[in-house]
């Protein structure tokens, strides 16, 4: 079991969120920072989708009641076991009767990620649509639908069998109060004046203090819309840049309205979507227009990345022969990003030290 | 509003690299709408890989994928190949769904104003009200607030010039040429007409909410006091079950 002693800034217990009920007008909610929790989990042992605790800005004070395996991930607000300062992105033991606590941001992104072996569960910890996630607007999902408190009790699950930690994230990342974030245009950039993708693409925006979960504010050169800034009132994405009439873009995140009418110029890759969750109020940033295919790139690395934390049983996203990993491409020769159903076919070729074999996956 | 349209061959923009708006027609209309919930129903049988879900809005719909398993470039040509399709997903499952209703007083603040704007008399604006069977265009805004169409033009009223703070749960409104029901309590600028004792959506049903994309909604008066509060007895300790036709 665990107390929480200080429930700090804003606690709350999310998975990697709501899937399949945005139609129902419920938003996707869940980590921000995907990356960062799902890291933690792997930390941990835990399946990577197991409730944790995201903490903004000044973290909670949490005892624990029994030796535990924990993890903190995301941005560095100053964690300390019993006093002594530790480490990031890395698997910790907790003795019975310790606490962890946070004395602040750094610098370094505003949201970490407490994982604990096991999860955390309980009686007012339930799944509400398939998630764990808080949905703090709505009152439902997470603990009891509202943010941690002081005095809150949470129980621990099972732990993964001989789970024995020593897991290290090699070449984590890290947040700063600069960063540049990586974008693909559209889904409705052609509403805009060209002068105002000019300006998305070359300015600095800073990032006001009334973001929230919801979406991440920024102040900077206006941007001209052709013919106003209303559409029909359409779909909604992680990380769109929604633009109302005031020229003033808004990226949308996890607790976002399913539905928008507001023109959206651009929408932040998925692979940046810890940098922009971790985004410092008054912290600058920039825009930089990446392609689909660079996107992908991007991410298929920061799986690689978490690949390396796995200990068993998952599905590489590479596929390897004998450690070797090998590329496939489709039936027009190009490198295959993904499955896609219309090629009925996909090559790869695989060398044996004598030659090379073609084999044809379907 | 321009003549209706749907788009012969659909419009894609991408949304990042892990969503794609499919634009349908440029305008909210009926035969639109109905291409974009058969669109999707055909989809959904695909069961193609990496589908993550697809959220309908009034003339678009945005498919959230994984585009480590299925490439933004392939989506869009399944999608263009299946737009042509002739065929109406069978199972559709699109209801009527009766929304019982207390018009007026203290649970429709604003249908004396609606009446002078209108001009007609409040029987009158309930009438109207209550005999159109609504599509459900989409729901959003809040979880389970659905934007309802085909308002009668005889009753469309502006908004409130200041948004209310707080709207009762289950109230029934109207703004411009839509109308709805707020599920939950919310702040909202729309005028009040009524208020249902359904409870429209509960997230710890196992269907939220009572209404789908693409379903039919019409608002059935109620007499008295004692029927609503019995109605919303009933819906709150989930023993009332909604009409449908």
């Amino acid at each position: 079991m665990i107390e929480i002693l200080k429930a700090g800034t804003l606690t709350t217990i999310q998975d990697a969120g709501r899937s399949g009920y945005q139609e129902l007008g419920v938003p996707e909610t869940g980590a921000l920072d995907k990356f960062s929790f799902r890291c933690a989990n792997l930390l941990t042992g835990n399946h990577e989708n197991t409730p944790a605790m995201e903490a903004v800005l000044f973290g909670p004070e949490i005892k624990f009641s029994d030796d535990s395996f924990i993890a903190i991930t995301g941005g560095d607000l100053s964690p300390t076991i019993d006093g002594t300062e530790v480490n990031l992105w890395e698997t910790l033991l907790v003795s019975a009767g310790s606490i962890l606590s946070f004395s602040g941001p750094t610098g370094n992104g505003i949201r970490s990620y407490v994982s604990i072996a096991g999860g955390f569960v309980g009686d007012k910890i339930r799944s509400v649509m398939g998630s764990y996630s808080t949905y703090l607007p709505g009152g439902f999902g997470g603990y009891g639908g509202r943010a941690l408190k002081d005095g809150d009790f949470l129980n621990i699950g099972i732990a993964k069998e001989n789970f024995a930690g020593e897991l290290v994230l090699e070449n984590p990342p890290s947040f700063g109060d600069d960063e540049t974030l990586r974008i693909i245009l559209g889904p409705q950039d052609g509403m805009f004046t060209p002068a105002a993708i000019q300006t998305l693409t070359s300015s600095s925006y800073e990032v006001t203090p009334n973001s929230d979960r919801m979406g991440c504010r920024l102040d900077g050169p206006m941007l001209e819309h052709l013919e106003g800034p209303d559409v029909i009132s359409d779909g909604t994405a992680f990380g769109v840049i929604q633009v109302p009439g005031d020229g003033k873009p808004i990226i949308l995140l996890s607790d976002r309205g399913t539905t928008g009418g507001y023109t959206k110029i651009a929408t932040v890759i998925s692979a940046d979507r810890s940098k922009l969750a971790q985004l410092i109020p008054g912290g600058n940033i920039n825009f930089e227009v990446v392609s689909q295919g660079k996107a992908v790139n991007l991410l298929r690395d920061q799986e690689e990345l978490l690949s390396s934390l796995l200990i068993d049983g998952r599905v590489p996203l590479n596929i390897k022969v004998n450690g070797v990993r090998v590329d496939i491409v489709d039936d027009e020769d190009q490198p295959a990003m993904g499955i896609n159903v219309k090629h009925v076919t996909y090559k790869t070729v695989v060398s044996d030290g004598h030659k090379d074999h073609q084999i044809e996956l379907e | 509003m321009d003549e209706t349209t749907v788009n012969i061959s659909p419009d894609f923009a991408p949304m990042g690299d892990s969503a794609l708006m499919v634009v349908a027609g440029n305008n909210i209309s009926v035969e639109v709408n109905q291409k974009v919930q058969n669109m999707i129903s055909i989809i959904k049988v695909q069961d193609w890989p990496g589908i993550k879900e697809i959220v309908p809005t009034y003339s678009s719909f945005v498919i959230h994928f994984d585009p480590l398993i299925f490439s933004f470039d392939g989506l869009t040509e399944c999608i263009a190949d299946l737009w042509e399709c002739k065929e109406v997903s069978e199972d559709t499952n699109t209801k009527t769904v009766l929304i019982p209703t207390l018009y007026g007083s203290d649970y429709g603040l604003d249908l004396e104003s609606v009446s002078a704007l209108t001009n007609l008399s409040v029987e009158e604006v309930i009438g109207i009200h209550s005999e159109t069977e609504y599509l459900v265009y989409a729901l959003g805004f809040s979880p389970g607030f659905p934007y309802l169409g085909g308002l009668d033009s005889r009753i469309h009223c502006p908004r409130l010039e200041t948004p209310r703070i707080s709207v009762p749960k289950g109230s029934v409104a109207i703004a411009d040429y839509q109308t709805g029901v707020y599920p939950v309590s919310s702040p909202g600028g729309w005028r009040l007409i009524g208020q249902t004792p359904v409870t429209m959506f509960d997230p710890n049903r196992s269907h939220p909410s009572i209404v789908n994309p693409g379903d039919y909604i019409r608002f059935v008066p109620i007499s008295s006091e004692a029927e609503y509060e019995e109605i919303f007895e009933m819906s709150s300790n989930g023993t009332y079950e909604v009409q449908v036709l």
